[in-house]
């Protein structure tokens, strides 16, 4: 019952063989002599309405928000959070070298999924509850909004080096400029940040509320708390105006290490309750 | 009539000129002509000159006149005209002076327009100025069936170029180089300021190009206040008193070091302090001093992106480098169009030549026949035979010669062949256009 039907591969498949030709795409403006502009958007944007009718059939298949039911649904979903921002954030930036750094990590982001794709778990009537729905899903939002914050982290670092070796180069030239990207950075977080406070709030409240024991202990809970706190003193000290554009850089790509902890690696690692019955 | 090489080459395509290869700058800038000075110009040279097609290129970096004549035409008599004008006298100018005729002249356009000839190689003005030049002469009525094909074949050549090689990419000037990192710091330069340390002239050039990509503030610190003013009154701004400079290094996203100082003016600690009190925010700084202006410590410094001199010289070096390793792929494009031009303007000509033999014969049968019929009566039939008889006979003498001419026309190299036939057969204005 869970095992995912021929349509529904199809359609996987198929949004990460659109995501995989973006990122080529992406990848062959960045190296190419011509200063075309983002072909690259189309694909993507295919790819993107191919996923979330995938997320919608699996929804009703299931009977409920697909996330809850284990790893893969919710790598798809993150997947899909990811590409949301991404689109959001190129429609509103003229940078047509978003898609050679943003897809690739889509692409690397889907290697986990089809790793895990058995791991769907059909039970959990917790789940169908409207808090716990909006604890997971803005939790995921907030995800994307990080990774996406990552990548322009990297590209910052990327396009530094670049003006530093002082050199002309054509990578150089491809790059937006390094304001724009600490700011698309900052304005990620800025965006994820409310995302994951609201999300940590709702899962803070129900578990105290059922009375769960040593909810606190738990080892997503307390990695998700860390996070949250690396994620405040960040934007607190640029709103301050201590941080560089490097520093800026530097916290969007540790928050995401942050992320990959607290979401993937906990519960691989570490075990414990979350999400609690 | 033609008789003398000189005359072959006269009935011809011929450009002659001065440029910045060995005409120093005093003497182009008298040259130098625009607008309705040229138009003016152009007429008086075509009332001199008359039946000739001109046109005149007239730059900071050239003086060239572009020409096709059926008359004797001596291209450095126009040019001389034209520079007599101005108080020049062309005859001292001689080993300056440089000629073309035919493809060569032909090639010589095409370079030019590719950027192949210019000052700084690649660069991308030049074409531009070529179609000023043509569009003048165009207004004067000074241009013709030829030069129109010449030149609108030298503006797709100079597209081509430019456009299948790198001959035009890159940066090469301290100015497009300081913008260019610039463009790559800070993500719009409008409402950033700039702050120059001095006054040094690339330190003006190079204020230009960021004044001219939307950069909107501008500091002078300056011991002088004349030097600050005639700055201030060129680009606006502000004048700042260099000894008070500490205080205001918080101010501009670009700072420029172009002062004369035997010792650096700006240390990483008082660099680090203003750095705080713009919080962190990038600053490009470019030191163009010799000795520099900015202690090489500030570059360390996390927001900071330092270039001195050196840094910018050998980007400018290698931008060059980068163009010249086209220069080979380039010229071998420019004859390539060469070939081509060739080829269609010995098209162009053919038909005009043919006929004009043909009308050479028929004029010269009809001379002979009037004189012989009105010395001796002849009968209907035997007018018409000897008509025929003739007619027969100039055909066939004049049949070698038009395959001859054709399968010429058909070989890239055809243009001296034409010119040769035109005065094989003495063939001149009025008969073969």
């Amino acid at each position: 019952m869970n095992a995912l039907n021929l349509g529904e591969k199809a359609l996987l498949l198929g949004s990460l063989l659109f995501y995989f030709s973006g990122a080529m795409q992406g990848l062959s403006f960045l190296f190419s002599r011509r200063d075309r502009g983002v072909p690259a958007v189309p694909v993507i944007l295919f790819g993107f309405l191919l996923q979330t009718v995938f997320i919608g059939l699996r929804w009703r298949q299931l009977g409920s928000f697909p996330p809850g039911h284990g790893r893969f649904e919710a790598l798809v979903f993150m997947i899909w959070t990811v590409i949301l921002v991404y689109l959001t954030v190129q429609a509103r930036t003229r940078a047509p070298s978003l898609p050679a750094f943003v897809m690739p990590v889509v692409v690397v982001l889907f290697g986990g999924v089809f790793l895990s794709i058995d791991e769907t778990d059909s039970k959990t009537p917790v789940f169908r509850e409207y808090w716990v729905y909006s604890h997971m899903v803005t939790a995921f939002l907030a995800y994307g909004t990080f990774v996406v914050a990552f990548v322009m982290g990297l590209m910052y670092l990327i396009q530094e080096r670049q003006l530093r070796a002082k050199k002309m180069t054509r990578l150089m030239s491809r790059l937006p400029p390094l304001e724009t990207l600490a700011d698309l950075a900052y304005r990620a977080v800025l965006l994820g940040f409310p995302l994951l406070t609201y999300s940590l709030v709702l899962g803070a409240a129900r578990a105290a509320m059922q009375g769960t024991e040593n909810w606190l202990a738990d080892p997503k809970v307390i990695s998700a708390m860390v996070t949250w706190i690396f994620y405040a003193a960040f934007l607190a000290a640029r709103l301050a105006r201590w941080l560089s554009g490097r520093k800026v850089a530097y916290f969007s790509i540790l928050g995401f290490g942050g992320v990959l902890f607290t979401y993937l690696l906990t519960g691989l690692i570490m075990g414990g309750a979350h999400p609690f019955q | 009539m033609i008789e003398t090489a000189e005359d072959v080459r006269s009935v011809t395509l011929a450009l002659v000129g001065l440029s910045h290869h060995r005409t120093p700058l005093e003497i182009r800038e008298r040259l130098a002509l625009a607008g309705d000075q040229l138009t003016a110009e152009l007429r008086r040279l075509s009332g001199r000159f008359p039946g000739t097609e001109l046109v005149l290129l007239s730059t900071c970096n050239r003086t060239e006149a572009y020409l096709f004549s059926q008359q004797t035409v001596d291209p450095v008599e126009l040019l001389g005209e034209m520079a007599g004008g101005r108080q020049i006298n062309i005859a001292h100018l001689s080993d300056q002076l440089y000629q073309h005729d035919g493809p060569a002249a032909v090639r010589h356009l095409f370079r030019v327009c590719s950027g192949l000839d210019s000052m700084i190689l690649g660069e991308t003005q030049i074409l531009g100025q070529v179609k000023t030049a043509y569009l003048a002469a165009n207004q004067a009525g000074t241009t013709g069936k030829v030069l129109h094909a010449l030149f609108q074949e030298s503006f797709r050549a100079g597209k081509l170029v430019r456009n299948q090689t790198r001959i035009s990419e890159g940066r090469v000037s301290f100015g497009s180089v300081a913008l260019t990192f610039a463009q790559k710091i800070f993500s719009d330069l409008r409402g950033k300021t700039a702050l120059i340390l001095g006054a040094g002239e690339t330190a003006e050039l190079v204020v230009e190009h960021l004044l001219g990509a939307g950069l909107e503030n501008l500091l002078i610190a300056n011991r002088s206040a004349e030097r600050a003013a005639e700055l201030v009154r060129k680009h606006g701004g502000e004048w700042l008193p260099l000894e008070a400079i500490a205080k205001h290094l918080h101010r501009p996203d670009v700072l420029i070091g172009s002062t004369a100082s035997d010792r650096p003016l700006i240390h990483a600690a008082a660099m680090r302090e203003a750095l705080a009190r713009r919080g962190e925010r990038p600053m490009l700084m470019l030191d163009l001093a010799v000795p520099r202006d900015i202690h090489p410590d500030v570059g360390t410094l996390d927001p900071v992106f330092l270039y001195d001199l050196d840094d910018l010289q050998q980007m400018v070096a290698d931008g060059l480098g980068r163009r010249e390793a086209e220069v080979a792929k380039a010229e071998a494009l420019v004859k390539d169009h060469c070939d081509r031009f060739d080829l269609a303007l010995s098209e162009m000509d053919l038909e005009p030549l043919i006929a004009s033999l043909h009308r050479r014969g028929a004029v010269i049968r009809t001379q002979e026949l009037d004189e012989l019929f009105a010395r001796q009566p002849f009968d209907e039939v035997q007018r018409r035979q000897i008509e025929k008889a003739t007619q027969r006979i100039v055909s066939q003498l004049l049949h070698d010669p038009v395959e001859e001419i054709k399968e010429a026309a058909k070989d890239g190299n055809s243009y001296f062949a034409f010119q040769f036939f035109r005065r094989l057969f003495r063939l001149r204005d009025g008969e073969n256009r």
